[in-house]
């Protein structure tokens, strides 16, 4: 993973043409996600169609006592009736179209319309990766400094020794782990999905915390955290290594600053210190961080969803594979994307803007 | 029901292809209606006690029964098979002219009180119940019997969804009017002679639908399923759950639940540490492997239900065309290695050849046609000059399907042949069974269950030539004589149940297998159900069938 | 003789993007006190020459876990070359249908549930995982590279258009990217190979852009152009040794990345096929005896683990020694 070094947060005076030239890379690079997308949706579309087999396979089925005729009678119409008898051309035309006019289609399997469907999956699966990542950072923040205040002692390398293993642990085996600790022997928390089936959820957004609000309905928030831990926490901790890594050397690095000599002699206590120049250091290489990871994160959610029966945009995703549902793969990937490369831009943003020297990147 | 987590569950590795039990999306779609032979009663012409008492009604214990389900599209609609989850919605939601309990074998009455047949067979006159409500409070007419079954029938009707695969269809090409005499009273007028029409009504197909239902949705009706169920339809979330209230006014009798929730659980370890902890109430998709450990947990009950589907090792003649060596390969599986290792002990041995023994026309007389015998299957092999034979075997990637592929493989090695092995989700399998030229159609591994416990089922889709089974999948059709095998399977469906029907089918069985041996049978098994120790009153026989009655059922 | 511009980059907090590329050996005999050749003032041999010696030089396997995870990662690569040739038992046969435990005879490791020797299967299990990290790696080093030292080398509109495609390359969910591949040619050591090593070029093409961009300004190279160079030459034979340090720092690191991400994807069922052994498989066939049989799970699991947390720890060593400044 390429981290980039670690920037100081001064701002050096900057002249008004530097300025626009950034503003004007920012341009530039906003112009460049577009592309990227219209590529994405090409490439997939053309590898969903390149996958052996057929979505009117399964859906013409054998059903009762059908002869083989008939069974082939019964793909030709759902062939047509989904379009899929077209030449390539003209349905990727059509996709495009669509697209341009943000229609994203229906399932092939039950007309659901695509939309609704991330509408279903999504939300989850961003509440998983964003308490995922607040949880990684907490650790690892606090992880971080504490090896590096302690550097060269048996604490500095048995934190970064578990680090390094916690982050080399597939998270399938974790989350196995975490289940059969927590759920089992301890009894501590729940293992199954998003809220108890005892619970009447009707989702307005979706998204819990903010349903519960809108909807007036606190008791939501409880068994959902409940539900929440024990996923959030496994993938958590796959994250938080790299995140004290970079804590580590980043406060190591500015420990040794002059400004940081300076302020101590001033009198400030060792924690202020921290708080105060270290940490305002580190967060941007974390944010970076925290942006490649997500991309990841939202697309291998897949077997977090699996392990705890979470329903997400990664099952959606494969599901939508393996049954060749075109409309499915080609919107979930797409959504995918938009939010990776987005993050993605944002995070370079705040790079540029904080640190001129990475301004060509 | 406690959220935590008790007991130990056992793991199961993370099935992350979608749902395994799509492959029996493929094999009961294969499966789906079907035949039936008649009862005494039909002769009777029909009994006005459907004989089921009613429930404990009124408020019972309340509360919320969770079953656990492959996966749902939030889609439910008889005409339109998605999922084994939404199939079993359709089952709480709507109720046919007939039903078939699983407990017995035979259609009794249900929305239709009584029913006459001609004598040539041809027309069944339907006479429906008074007063049955739906549960959007319209009356139960001949109306809406005509709007739901026409939709199956007829392949233009406009409130069918896109590729809708109409679960009827067959006995539609064989209807020849279907019309109302009165408000009450359905006809049904047949081309040819089919005994097995009352079961096929019984059937997740022909559950009805209020008219003024289909008329508000038409083809957005399976987001809005009305019919005159013990439960009614209240939220569907796609990939997540559907949740059933009890209908207040069903005829049998209020449940005692007051509300149902199918949940998709697909992990394998997920389901069994969530019926520990009771998350989950009840559920027939418990992996095997979990069965000893379950049996002896006193917070869950595994239920013993007879075998009911088949574990088919299919065999593509076209591909491998010499008697002998299909033969061989026949008589090399150890089929009580698969039974246990596969199977982990849940199931037997195919005694019955095709048939099951859940299902009328079990004849152990078949016993030998699946015996394992090394030093015969290598006599032939050699008679054959096949010896080093290279073969593809391809299987699905869930559940007992690897397992048993690894043995068979080996099997076959033992006997002298060569063998490479594929593993596929079960979620394209269905269409590389179709594919005749794929690499690995030698020998396919496949289930063959049935929604509906009859021979014509099994033994009339396998083994008829112009079946899937018989074309595409295994070439019976190429062979000679095959057509006589068609016929006698028509025959043979329509002969009442009895000693006869089942001498019948047992003669057609012993033929298909020592002139064709198109299809070896693996084992006999069931879909392992296992229910919270306090649950009461499911019914487990059709849960095993993948059936859901859960109309007496209290937690 | 060293250039002595003040490029040591063991003193201060010289900025390393600014250091001219001299060669390590003349800062490090102006440090030591003796000549490249080992020879001090007086013509004495100072220098140790043995290989342990240069690494040690080279600053490699110093601390106690990476000297351990060295080892252990040589010693799982030859276990995975010659492993199966000693070990007689085979892994695929099945014995009987009983599940043996530790110690039985003729079966140090007892068998799993189709009777297949354990240690048979963990020795030839080895091979899938290594084969797919390996080869993984090396496709995504050889594309990553490959394009990041062009794009940085020629920039303008070459440059443009090669990292928008890393950035599609990278926006694609890699997940999908493995199930496409294996829902077209099967599941197997070939479709992970490519998923993997595709899912992880952009990164190494992005460093590999970022140092060539700053290498192509220096004067070196400006120089090389001017005297006629041709490109292949330029990025080979100038570019890419002064840029080795670092990058090879980070396909160590992708190494371990791989490991695990081929290590999560065979145990979904997505790499090589029963009956061939395979870790990842071994651990997901083995869940479900954990109770009746951990070793079936814990053997794989623990030895899977191991590989790429030694990945890991060897890269980071790497780093710490060829790249101490952390530009990559």
């Amino acid at each position: 993973m390429s981290a980039l070094p670690l920037p100081r947060l001064r701002r050096p005076h900057r002249p008004r043409s530097e300025r626009v030239d950034t503003l004007w890379a920012m341009f530039r690079r906003l112009l460049g996600i577009p592309v990227v997308l219209f590529a994405l949706a090409t490439l997939v579309f053309i590898a969903m169609r390149l996958l052996p087999g057929s979505p009117t396979a399964s859906l013409a089925g054998g059903g009762t006592n059908l002869t083989a005729a008939e069974i082939a009678q019964n793909e030709a119409r759902a062939s047509e009736a989904l379009g899929l008898d077209q030449p390539l051309l003209t349905q990727y035309g059509t996709y495009l179209d669509n697209l341009v006019h943000l229609r994203f289609g229906e399932s092939f399997f039950g007309s659901n319309s695509v939309l609704s469907l991330l509408g279903d999956a999504l939300p989850g699966t961003i509440e998983l990766t964003l308490a995922a990542m607040t949880v990684a950072v907490l650790l690892g923040v606090v992880t971080g400094v504490v090896a590096a205040l302690r550097k060269g002692t048996w604490i500095d390398t048995t934190t970064r020794t578990v680090a390094t293993v916690s982050f080399s642990l597939p998270w399938f085996a974790l989350g196995v782990i975490a289940i059969v600790v927590f759920g089992v022997w301890l009894r501590w928390l729940p293992v199954l999905g998003r809220l108890p089936s005892s619970l009447d959820y009707h989702p307005t957004t979706n998204f819990v915390l903010l349903d519960a609000i809108l909807q007036n309905r606190f008791e939501l928030v409880g068994p959902w955290i409940q539900h929440l831990i024990l996923p959030a926490t496994t993938l958590a901790l796959s994250m938080a290594g790299y995140i004290t890594r970079i804590v580590r050397a980043s406060v190591l690095d500015v420990l040794g600053d002059d400004f940081v000599r300076t302020a101590r002699m001033k009198g400030l206590t060792e924690s202020a210190v921290i708080r105060r120049h270290v940490l305002r250091n580190s967060w941007l290489p974390i944010v970076t961080v925290l942006g490649l990871q997500f991309g990841s994160l939202l697309g291998g959610s897949v077997i977090t969803e699996t392990v705890f029966s979470y329903g997400g945009v990664g099952r959606l995703l494969v599901q939508g594979v393996l049954q060749r549902d075109y409309p499915v793969v080609q919107g979930a990937a797409l959504a995918i994307a938009l939010l990776f490369v987005l993050v993605n831009y944002a995070v370079d943003m705040l790079y540029m803007i904080l640190d001129p020297r990475i301004r060509k990147g | 029901m406690p959220d935590q987590s008790q007991g130990t569950p056992a793991l199961h590795p993370a099935e992350p292809q979608v749902s395994r039990r799509t492959v029996l999306r493929g094999a009961s779609v294969l499966g789906v209606g079907a035949g039936f032979g008649l009862t005494p009663l039909l002769a009777a012409c029909g009994v006005a006690d459907d004989g089921s008492e009613k429930s404990g009604g009124g408020s019972g214990k309340g509360g919320t029964l969770t079953l656990a389900i492959d996966s749902t599209s939030a889609v439910n609609d008889p005409a339109f098979y998605t999922t084994l989850g939404d199939w079993m919605a359709v089952d709480c939601i709507c109720r046919g002219l007939t039903f078939i309990s699983f407990e017995s074998n035979e259609p009794t009455p249900d929305l239709a009180k009584s029913w006459k047949i001609s004598d040539d067979q041809l027309t069944y006159t339907f006479t429906l119940r008074d007063g049955v409500k739906f549960h959007d409070g319209t009356t139960l007419s001949s109306a809406d019997v005509l709007a739901t079954l026409n939709r199956q029938f007829d392949p233009e009707n406009k409130t069918l969804p896109k590729g809708a695969s109409r679960p009827l269809a067959s006995l539609g090409n064989n209807v020849a009017s279907l019309t109302a005499e009165d408000d009450l009273t359905v006809k049904l007028v047949l081309k040819a002679p089919d005994r097995t029409v009352l079961a096929q009504l019984s059937d997740i197909g022909g559950r009805i639908i209020s008219k003024a239902a289909l008329d508000k949705y038409g083809s957005g009706i399976g987001k809005h399923l009305v019919g005159t169920g013990p439960f009614k339809f209240a939220s569907a979330t796609s990939g997540q759950s559907i949740t059933l209230e009890a209908f207040d006014d069903f005829r049998l009798g209020r449940p005692p639940i007051d509300r149902l929730v199918l949940r998709q659980v697909q992990d394998p370890s997920a389901i069994v540490s969530s019926l520990l902890s009771g998350d989950v109430s009840a559920t027939q998709f418990t992996p095997y492997s979990a069965v000893e450990q379950l049996k002896s947990d006193p917070s869950v009950t595994v239920h013993d239900t007879k075998e009911g589907f088949d574990a088919i090792l299919m065999i593509d003649a076209r591909r491998v065309p010499e008697l002998k060596v299909r033969k061989a390969i026949n008589l090399a599986i150890d089929r009580k290695a698969i039974v246990q290792q596969a199977f982990f002990g849940v199931g037997s041995e195919p005694d019955g050849y095709a048939i099951p023994p859940a299902q009328n026309g079990y004849d152990t007389g078949l016993a030998d046609l699946s015996t394992k015998n090394l030093a015969q299957a290598k006599k032939l092999l050699k008679e054959a000059g096949a010896e080093g034979r290279e073969l593809g075997l391809m299987a699905a990637s869930d559940s007992w399907h690897p397992k048993a592929a690894q043995i068979v493989k080996q099997n076959l090695e033992d006997a002298g042949f060569k063998v490479k092995t594929t593993s596929v989700d079960p979620a394209s399998y269905f269409s590389r069974l179709s594919d005749g030229k794929d690499d690995y159609h030698d020998l396919m591994i496949w289930e063959r269950n049935s929604y509906v416990p009859d021979p014509n089922n099994m033994v009339g889709s396998m083994a008829n030539p112009a079946g899937l089974y018989g074309s595409t999948i295994t070439g019976l059709d190429t062979l000679d004589g095959v057509d006589t095998m068609a016929e006698d399977l028509l025959e043979a469906k329509n002969l009442p149940v009895g000693k006869k029907r089942t001498a019948a089918y047992s003669k057609i069985q012993r033929r298909w297998a020592e002139e064709y041996m198109v299809i070896a049978m693996l084992a006999c098994s069931t879909n392992l159900v296992v229910s919270g120790a306090d649950v009461k009153g499911i019914n487990t026989a059709a849960l095993g069938n993948h059936r859901c009655f859960m109309e007496k059922a209290s937690v | 003789m060293s250039d002595g511009t003040g490029s040591d980059p063991g003193l201060g907090t010289t900025d390393a993007l600014a250091a001219a590329p001299v060669s390590g050996g003349a800062i490090r005999s102006a440090r030591r006190g003796w000549d490249r050749d080992g020879r001090d003032r007086d013509g004495r041999d100072r220098e140790r020459r043995g290989p342990m010696a240069k690494l040690r030089r080279l600053g490699i396997g110093t601390s106690w876990p990476a000297k351990v995870s060295w080892v252990f990662l040589v010693a799982i690569v030859l276990v995975a070359l010659a492993g199966p040739l000693l070990i007689s038992a085979d892994p695929v046969r099945q014995t009987s249908s009983a599940m043996l435990p530790f110690g039985s005879p003729g079966h140090l490791l007892g068998t799993d549930d189709l009777g297949r020797d354990e240690l048979a299967r963990l020795v030839h299990g080895a091979r899938p995982l290594l084969f797919v990290a390996f080869a993984s790696t090396a496709l995504a080093a050889v594309i990553g590279i490959g394009v990041g030292l062009l794009a940085g080398y020629a920039g303008g509109v070459v440059e443009q258009v090669l990292m928008r495609a890393v950035d599609l390359a990278l926006a694609f969910p890699s997940i999908l990217l493995v199930i496409l591949l294996v829902a077209a040619a099967g599941p197997g050591m070939a479709s992970l190979v490519v998923g993997v090593g595709v899912s992880l070029a952009p990164g190494l093409a992005r460093l590999a852009r970022a140092l060539a961009a700053r290498e192509t300004a220096r004067d070196y190279i400006v120089a090389a152009r001017l005297g006629g160079t041709r490109t292949p030459r330029v990025l080979v034979q100038e570019i890419l040794p002064n840029i080795a340090g670092p990058m090879v720092a980070q396909v160590v690191m992708t190494l371990s990345v791989a490991a695990g991400f081929a290590a999560g994807l065979s145990y979904l069922g997505l790499g090589i096929q029963p009956p061939t052994p395979d870790w990842g498989y071994m651990v997901q066939a083995g869940q479900e005896f954990l109770y009746s049989a951990p070793r079936l799970v814990v053997l794989p699991a623990a030895l899977t683990l191991m590989f790429v947390v030694a990945c890991n720890f060897v890269g980071d060593d790497l780093r710490d020694a060829l790249d101490p400044k952390g530009t990559a």
